[in-house]
C-alpha cells in the first residue's frame, strides 16, 4: 500500500465566536476536534455528517485553505502548514474543489472558456494550448468544446455543475474535493453527474474525498466513509459495512432516518433522533452523543470512547460498538 | 364530495420569450382526512400547483379550469375572501422556514396573529393558544420561548413553528411544499413524524409535495406524478411504487441511488435534461428525452390510461414501456 496522498493527523480546529462583553474572553467553538484520516490514491473517501459536524471545516484544511490550531495536515507527505504561500498555489494543481451551488460558483460574466481555463493562468501557457485543454477538458465532462464561448446562464444545473467539474480536472489534480456536489441538482440529473464522477475516476484515477449527508450518493461513489459527528469521526469503514451492520449509534440513527423509497414503511418507525449535530462550545467529559444515544448506559456520560478498530479495517468510537453492530439492520 | 377538487387547471405564466404553460390541464381530487403526494422535478409544476390553489401565483400568472375547495371555486374568489381561506382553512408549511418567517417579530407573535385575525382572539387568550400551539409542535419550554425571534431558532424548531402557525386555526387541508429539503436527514426525520401525527390526530387532508421518492413513499396513501407541468401518472402509493408504469416514472425510479445497491453500479440516466417552459413539446412533455418517443407522441397529451385500481398513466406506448425490465 502506497503512502496516503492525504492525511490528516490528530487534526484540531477552533473558531473564535465574537465577543460578548467587552471583557470577557471571546467564546470558541471546536470546529474539529482531533481528526485523524488518511485518503489513499485512487480511492474515494465519503464524508457523511449533519451540518456543523465539521464536514466542511475539515475539507477546507485539506485543502490548505485553513490552517489546524493544532496537528497536521499532509499531501504527500508534505505538511501544508509549512508551505510558503508560493508553494501552496504551486501544490494546488493537484487538489482542486467542486462545490454545491453551480448557480454560484460560476461567475456569471465570464464565458465557460475562461472560467475553465481559470486555473491555469499560473502555468504559461499559449493561447491556443489553452484552448485546446480546455476543448478536450469540456469533451471528457460530455459537454461540446463549442460550448466554451457560451456564459453559464445559457446551461441548465447539472450542466453548470458538469462545468466545475471540467474547471476541476483542468489542471489535471489528483484529489478532488467535492463538497455536496449533486444535492442541487434533480434527481434524474444526479445520476448523470455521479455516473461522470465515477468515470472520471476510472479514466484518470483521481481521488475523491466526497462531502454529502446524501448516505445513498456516499454508498454509490465511495470506497471508504467516515461519519463525523460534532467535530469528531465516531465510525470509518466501507459503505457495505457501515450500512449494513452500523456500529455506531449514530450511523444506526442517520440510517433510520433516511427516507426509503417503501411505502407505508413510516409507521413501523417512530423513533426518532433528539437534538442535533452541531459542534458545542465548551469541552465535555464522556462522549459527545450519550445525550441523543438510545443505548447510553453510565460508562458513556464519564469516558469518553476513542476512535479504535472493532473488526476488519473498521473504526468505530462507542464502548458498545460491538454490540451495536449486532443489533438488527435499522433501515 | 371531495374536500379539495381540482379540474382542467391551467396556469400560464408570462416569461420573457412569451407565454408558457407551467400547469397543463391537472385534474385530481383529494378527501377530507386523505392524504396526497406530488413528485417531480424542478419546474414539473408541483409548486405552481399548489399556489394556484392557495391564490399566490407570482404576477402576472393566469390561472384556468376550477379549484374547487369545499364546493366552492377558489379560482374565483377574491383577494379578501381567499384571505378568510388562506391560513383558515387550509394551512401551509413552506420549503424555507427562514424565509416564511419574519425576522423582526417574535416567534409568538407570528403564530397568535393568526388566531387574533381569524378567530378574533384577544391578546391574552392567543398568546396562550401560541403556547400551546408550539408546547404541541414539540418547541422546549414554549412559555419561555414565545418571545424569542426566529434568528434564534435552529432550522429544525423554525420549520415547527411554521407548522404551528399553519395549523392555528385547525385547518381541513395541510398543503407541505418540500417542508424538509432544508433540513438535515434526522431533523428531517422529526419534522415528518410531527407532520404525520398531526394530521392524523386532527384528521387533516395533506397535500405534500417533494422531488423525493422516500417521503412521498413513507408518508402519503395515494401519489401524483408530474413532468413539464403534466400530470403523467397517478395511483395509490403502493400501486405506483410496485408497478412505475410511464416512462418518466420508470427513469425516475431507476435515476436514484439506492442504499445498499453497492459500489460501481451505473446509475440509469435520463438523458437530457428538462426543457424550458416555452420549448415544451406540445404533445407528452416527456417526449424528446423518453426512450420510446415516436411521433405520435408530439400530436396531443396523451389522454390517461387506466392501468388498475385508480392508477393511470398518460402515455400512448404503454404496452412498449411496461415490457421493459
Amino acid at each position: 500500500m502506497s503512502a496516503p496522498l492525504l492525511d490528516l493527523d490528530h487534526v484540531v480546529k477552533h473558531y473564535a465566536l465574537p465577543r460578548e462583553g467587552l471583557w470577557a474572553a471571546p467564546r470558541r467553538v471546536m470546529a474539529l476536534a482531533g481528526v485523524s484520516l488518511s485518503v489513499s490514491a485512487g480511492r474515494s473517501l465519503g464524508l457523511v455528517g449533519e451540518s456543523g459536524s465539521g464536514k466542511s471545516t475539515l475539507a477546507r484544511i485539506g485543502m490548505g485553505l485553513e490552517a489546524p490550531s493544532s496537528g497536521l495536515a499532509r499531501f504527500e507527505g508534505q505538511e501544508l502548514a509549512s508551505l510558503s504561500a508560493e508553494g501552496l498555489k504551486r501544490l494546488r494543481r493537484d487538489f482542486q474543489m467542486v462545490f454545491q451551488d453551480p448557480y454560484g460558483s460560476l461567475d456569471p460574466r465570464r464565458t465557460v472558456g475562461w472560467i475553465v481555463a481559470e486555473p491555469l493562468w499560473r502555468q504559461s501557457l499559449g493561447r491556443s494550448e489553452r484552448q485546446a485543454a480546455v476543448a478536450e477538458v469540456l469533451g471528457s465532462v460530455g459537454l461540446r468544446s463549442a460550448d466554451a464561448g457560451k456564459y453559464p446562464h445559457e446551461f441548465s444545473g447539472g450542466q453548470r455543475q458538469r462545468i466545475a467539474i471540467a474547471r476541476a480536472l483542468i489542471t489535471k489534480p489528483r484529489l478532488i474535493v467535492a463538497d455536496e456536489p449533486v444535492s442541487a441538482l434533480d434527481v434524474s440529473v444526479q445520476a448523470q453527474v455521479l455516473n461522470l464522477l465515477e468515470d472520471l475516476q476510472r479514466d484518470f484515477g483521481i481521488t475523491y474525498l466526497l462531502i454529502s449527508h446524501d448516505l445513498a450518493v456516499v454508498d454509490h461513489v465511495c470506497d471508504l466513509v467516515a461519519v463525523m459527528y460534532r467535530g469528531r469521526i465516531v465510525e470509518e469503514g466501507s459503505p457495505t459495512d457501515l450500512f449494513q451492520g452500523p456500529a455506531h449509534p449514530y450511523t444506526r440513527a442517520l440510517i433510520a432516518a433516511m427516507p426509503k423509497p417503501i411505502p407505508g414503511r413510516r409507521r413501523a418507525l417512530r423513533k426518532a433522533v433528539n437534538g442535533n449535530g452541531t459542534a458545542p462550545s465548551g469541552s465535555e467529559r464522556g462522549c459527545p452523543y450519550a445525550d441523543r444515544c438510545p443505548h447510553a448506559r453510565e460508562r458513556c456520560r464519564s469516558e469518553a470512547p476513542p476512535l479504535r478498530e472493532v473488526d476488519g479495517g473498521r473504526r468505530a468510537a462507542c464502548h458498545f460498538a460491538e454490540e451495536v453492530m449486532v443489533l438488527p439492520s435499522p433501515a | 364530495m371531495a374536500l379539495l377538487e381540482l379540474d382542467d387547471l391551467t396556469v400560464t405564466l408570462n416569461t420573457t420569450r412569451g407565454p408558457a404553460k407551467a400547469v397543463r390541464g391537472v385534474s385530481f381530487a383529494l378527501d377530507r382526512g386523505a392524504t396526497l403526494g406530488v413528485v417531480g422535478e424542478s419546474g414539473s409544476g408541483k409548486s405552481m400547483t399548489a399556489l394556484a390553489i392557495l391564490g399566490l401565483l407570482p404576477e402576472g400568472a393566469r390561472a384556468t379550469g376550477q379549484v374547487r375547495f369545499d364546493g366552492r371555486d377558489l379560482l374565483t374568489l377574491d383577494e379578501a375572501g381567499l384571505c378568510r381561506v388562506r391560513g383558515d382553512r387550509i394551512g401551509v408549511v413552506f420549503q424555507e422556514p427562514m424565509t416564511a418567517l419574519n425576522p423582526l417579530h417574535s416567534v409568538g407573535r407570528q403564530v397568535a396573529e393568526t388566531l387574533v385575525l381569524h378567530r378574533g382572539m384577544s391578546a391574552g387568550a392567543s398568546r396562550k393558544e401560541a403556547i400551546r400551539l408550539l408546547d404541541r409542535v414539540g418547541i422546549p419550554d414554549a412559555a419561555r420561548r414565545i418571545d424569542a425571534f426566529p434568528h434564534q431558532f435552529s432550522g429544525g424548531q423554525r420549520q415547527r413553528v411554521t407548522i404551528a402557525i399553519a395549523l392555528a386555526c385547525g385547518p381541513d387541508l395541510l398543503i407541505a411544499d418540500e417542508p424538509t429539503t432544508a433540513l438535515d436527514v434526522t431533523i428531517q426525520r422529526q419534522i415528518l413524524d410531527l407532520i404525520a401525527s398531526l394530521v392524523e390526530e386532527d384528521r387533516m387532508a395533506l397535500l405534500m409535495i417533494s422531488h423525493d421518492l422516500g417521503v412521498i413513499a413513507e408518508n402519503v396513501e395515494r401519489m401524483l406524478v408530474m413532468y413539464g407541468g403534466a400530470l403523467v401518472e397517478e395511483g395509490p402509493t403502493s400501486e405506483l411504487f410496485a408497478k412505475p408504469s410511464h416512462p418518466y416514472t420508470q427513469g425516475l425510479f431507476g435515476a436514484r441511488p439506492s442504499l445498499g445497491a453497492g459500489r460501481g453500479t451505473k446509475l440509469k440516466t435520463i438523458k437530457g435534461t428538462v426543457p424550458e417552459l416555452v420549448d415544451m413539446p406540445p404533445g407528452c412533455p416527456f417526449a424528446g428525452r423518453c426512450p420510446l418517443t415516436i411521433a405520435a407522441c408530439n400530436a396531443a397529451l396523451p389522454a390517461p390510461v387506466e392501468l388498475g385500481l385508480a392508477h393511470q398513466a398518460r402515455c400512448i406506448r404503454l404496452d412498449v414501456a411496461l415490457r421493459a425490465p
